[in-house]
């Protein structure tokens, strides 16, 4: 009797272990630089202090790539994470029908009010709320201040045309030692579509449009584009090929301005606090040249929070997204590092980091420099991937510019059709 | 046989077959049934999230042939030739140098299983990311090696693993300094030479290289023969060396761009995983095929002896 009674204990005691216990455990899939990762944890911390019985799980990959891999083998096995973070594809992910409306959750526990329409409208695809923004962006050259000021070279203005931008490369060539190059060889990208894209911009021939499916560029287009760098590569203005090769320029770790090599670079604004924090050299923004006289620059909806379609707790997640995005608590902690924020009491909470303050004052420079953002070519992974193979061609001389135009244009119209 | 008898054999297999279900359920569940989807999935059109569509042998199509609407992927031509010149560089060289290895120590010194333990550590550490980020770091243009020949030897080196001339061949490098396997295999098979054989041809006056080519070899032929399927087969699949030392990318050109590495890009990263599919069962085709030819060729090359 007294063993069966033992027994029973037991069982009720497991039993309120496991059913008394609220808890549920939310899971999110990001990809970001070691300084996200701290920010984000802090976000966490926040959150699961206000919310007693949710529990957030980050799921981190070091890049884009692997955070898609990731992601992709997750949502095929059926176990995918309940948040993931979503960038220039999510009409991709919209199209293969994984991911959760969250247009019924806006005004209770989503507060979209508050939210700048144009951020809305960048995550609203076929009439349908898919992806909140997790603030703005816009693609900008990143200098190494104290490597040129070291040099004796002088500091370059903000806003330049191409001429004015060759002949300072031209001048910092002069100054840097042997093995620095005034800029990084801005086609041998993992991202390479994005400075492509501006290019094409510049030159009026946008990349895409979705209305149409079509392109503006025609293979004299990208092979113009091609001829730009290999007069930067022919006078030293840009690394030789080899030399460019060995950084994979994925992140702040693989950067060759963060390795000391190169004085300018490309970067998204809400990459530089996470470039910053890896070296000890101070860095500034400038515009891409020419985006002042044509508008070619574009603010982009840095990423995307979006929900799985299966997830166990979507009201959980919303919340969750509803707090990074809103609340001026979590605003302090994640700064610019996914864009500047495009909540009205997010932008509240002010900024308190250096870095935020210099992206804010390059935004209010290069906001007026840009236009609407050209659709994104379909199967951007694909394109970013072949682009990257074909600019190696032409920079290791393996091929002409003007095969290499050729090979451009035909990939873009091949995914367009694909 | 009697009624009771057939049952108690009944009751034998079964018991055995019992025993036998951990082993048989990971066969059929993670080995047999992915084959038969894999080769299902091969004849379609699969981006992992929505179900596959049958597209025939178009896939396969657009590996070798090609037209002008489904153009020939020539990424994947590139990945093959790379891959056969990686297997038909680095296993030979591989194979002589575990033989060499085995040779020396296969001697009755004081301190021969120390240096034995020391040349296998390569290969235990070998498949690992580590080295081959470590890889990286010894061969970039500002790495240790190009380091040392600038400041000791005055050279100008080029940047090894980021030249597509050279960075296969840092590979072949990485593939070669893990001899230690073949290396085990060969100093077991140095051991069962009969030392009498050595001994009568020294009588009659044979040096060391006759003794070299005219025993050593022979004896060792079936051993020699293991160790290059069991590398070949190897080498066809290799993927950590080429992912992590060009960053996931193949590159530079594609000059790394191994065979495993296009199929797991063509998959995870284009979303193609019926292609990825099809490139899988090529793959086993060319490595079934080649083993089927080094077993045909080692009828008159490989000798089992007579001694026995």
């Amino acid at each position: 009797m007294k063993k069966t009674g033992l027994a029973l204990l037991i069982i009720l005691m497991s039993a309120v272990m496991v059913f008394g216990q609220q808890q549920i455990t939310i899971r999110w899939a990001y990809w970001g630089s070691e300084s996200r990762v701290k920010r984000s944890q802090e976000a966490i911390n926040l959150f699961e202090a206000a919310n007693p019985g949710i529990k957030v799980n980050p799921e981190i990959s070091g890049g884009t790539g692997d955070h898609f891999n990731k992601v992709d083998t997750q949502l095929a096995g059926g176990s995918g994470p309940d948040i993931i973070q979503m960038g220039g594809n999510i009409n991709d992910y919209v199209k293969r029908g994984v991911l959760l409306p969250l247009e019924k959750y806006s005004g209770t526990i989503l507060n979209t009010a508050v939210i700048d329409p144009s951020a809305i409208e960048s995550g609203t695809i076929d009439g349908h709320l898919y992806g909140v923004s997790t603030g703005v962006t816009m693609p900008a050259l990143v200098y190494n201040k104290s490597l040129i000021q070291r040099a004796g070279a002088p500091l370059p203005k903000v806003s330049m045309t191409y001429e004015e931008f060759r002949n300072y490369l031209v001048t910092l060539k002069s100054k840097l030692p042997a093995g620095v190059y005034p800029m990084q060889d801005i086609g041998a990208l993992s991202s390479n579509s994005t400075p492509f894209g501006y290019w094409t911009r510049y030159n009026g021939t946008p990349l895409y449009d979705a209305a149409t499916k079509t392109t503006a560029v025609k293979p004299a287009d990208a092979q113009k584009y091609l001829e730009l760098f290999k007069d930067y590569r022919n006078n030293g203005l840009v690394p030789p090929a080899d030399i460019a090769a060995g950084y994979a320029e994925t992140n702040a770790d693989t950067s060759m301005v963060i390795a000391g090599k190169a004085a300018i670079g490309f970067i998204w604004t809400n990459q530089l606090a996470g470039y910053q924090a890896a070296t000890t050299d101070e860095l500034c923004l400038m515009e891409f040249p020419g985006a002042a006289a044509t508008k070619a620059l574009w603010q982009a909806p840095s990423q995307f929070y979006t929900v799985n379609k299966n997830s166990k707790y979507p009201e959980a997640a919303v919340k969750f997204i509803n707090f990074l995005v809103n609340s001026p608590e979590a605003a302090k902690v994640l700064g610019n590092d996914r864009g500047a924020s495009a909540s009205a009491t997010a932008r509240a909470a002010g900024a308190a980091d250096i870095n935020d303050r210099k992206v804010l004052e390059y935004l209010d420079v290069a906001g007026p420099h840009s236009s609407k953002e050209t659709d994104h070519v379909p199967n951007d992974t694909e394109f970013n991937s072949t682009l990257f193979l074909i600019y190696q061609k032409v920079a290791f001389g393996q091929i002409s510019t003007a095969a290499g135009g050729q090979q451009i244009y035909d990939l873009i119209v091949r995914l367009i059709k694909k | 046989m009697n009624k009771r008898a057939r049952k108690k054999a009944i009751r034998e297999n079964l018991t055995s077959y019992a025993f036998l279900i951990p082993w048989l359920l990971g066969f059929f569940v993670l080995t047999l049934y992915p084959m038969i989807y894999s080769f299902f999935l091969s004849f379609t059109e699969f981006n992992i999230l929505q179900p596959p569509k049958w597209i025939g042998l178009r896939n396969y199509f657009v590996m070798f042939i090609g037209n002008e609407q489904f153009p020939r992927d020539e990424r994947f031509l590139n990945s093959l030739l790379v891959t056969f010149k990686y297997v038909f560089i680095s296993v030979p060289l591989k194979l002589i140098f575990a033989l060499g290895v085995a040779m020396l120590m296969n001697r009755d010194l004081k301190l021969i299983p120390f240096y034995r333990t020391l040349y296998y550590i390569p290969t235990l550490l070998g498949g690992s990311v580590a080295i081959a980020a470590l890889w990286r770091r010894l061969f970039a243009g500002d790495g240790v090696l190009n380091t040392i020949l600038r400041s000791a030897f005055g050279l100008n080196p080029p940047a090894w693993i980021s030249n597509p001339k050279y960075a296969l061949y840092t590979l072949i490098l990485l593939s070669v300094w893990q001899f230690g396997s073949p290396m085990i295999i060969f100093l077991a098979g140095l051991k069962q030479i009969p030392r009498e054989y050595y001994e009568a041809s020294a009588v009659d006056g044979a040096g060391k290289m006759r003794q070299f080519f005219s025993i050593t070899l022979p004896c060792l032929s079936p051993i020699i023969f293991f160790n290059l399927v069991m590398q070949m087969i190897n080498a066809f699949q290799s993927f950590t060396q080429a992912y992590i030392v060009s960053g996931g990318q193949g590159g530079p050109l594609d000059s790394t761009m191994f065979y495993s590495l296009y199929l797991y890009i063509k998959g995870f990263a284009f979303s193609e995983m019926g292609y990825a599919s099809a490139m899988a069962w090529v793959l086993l085709i060319i490595i079934a095929v080649l083993t089927a030819l080094a077993f045909k060729l080692s009828g008159s090359l490989v000798s089992y002896g007579s001694g026995e």
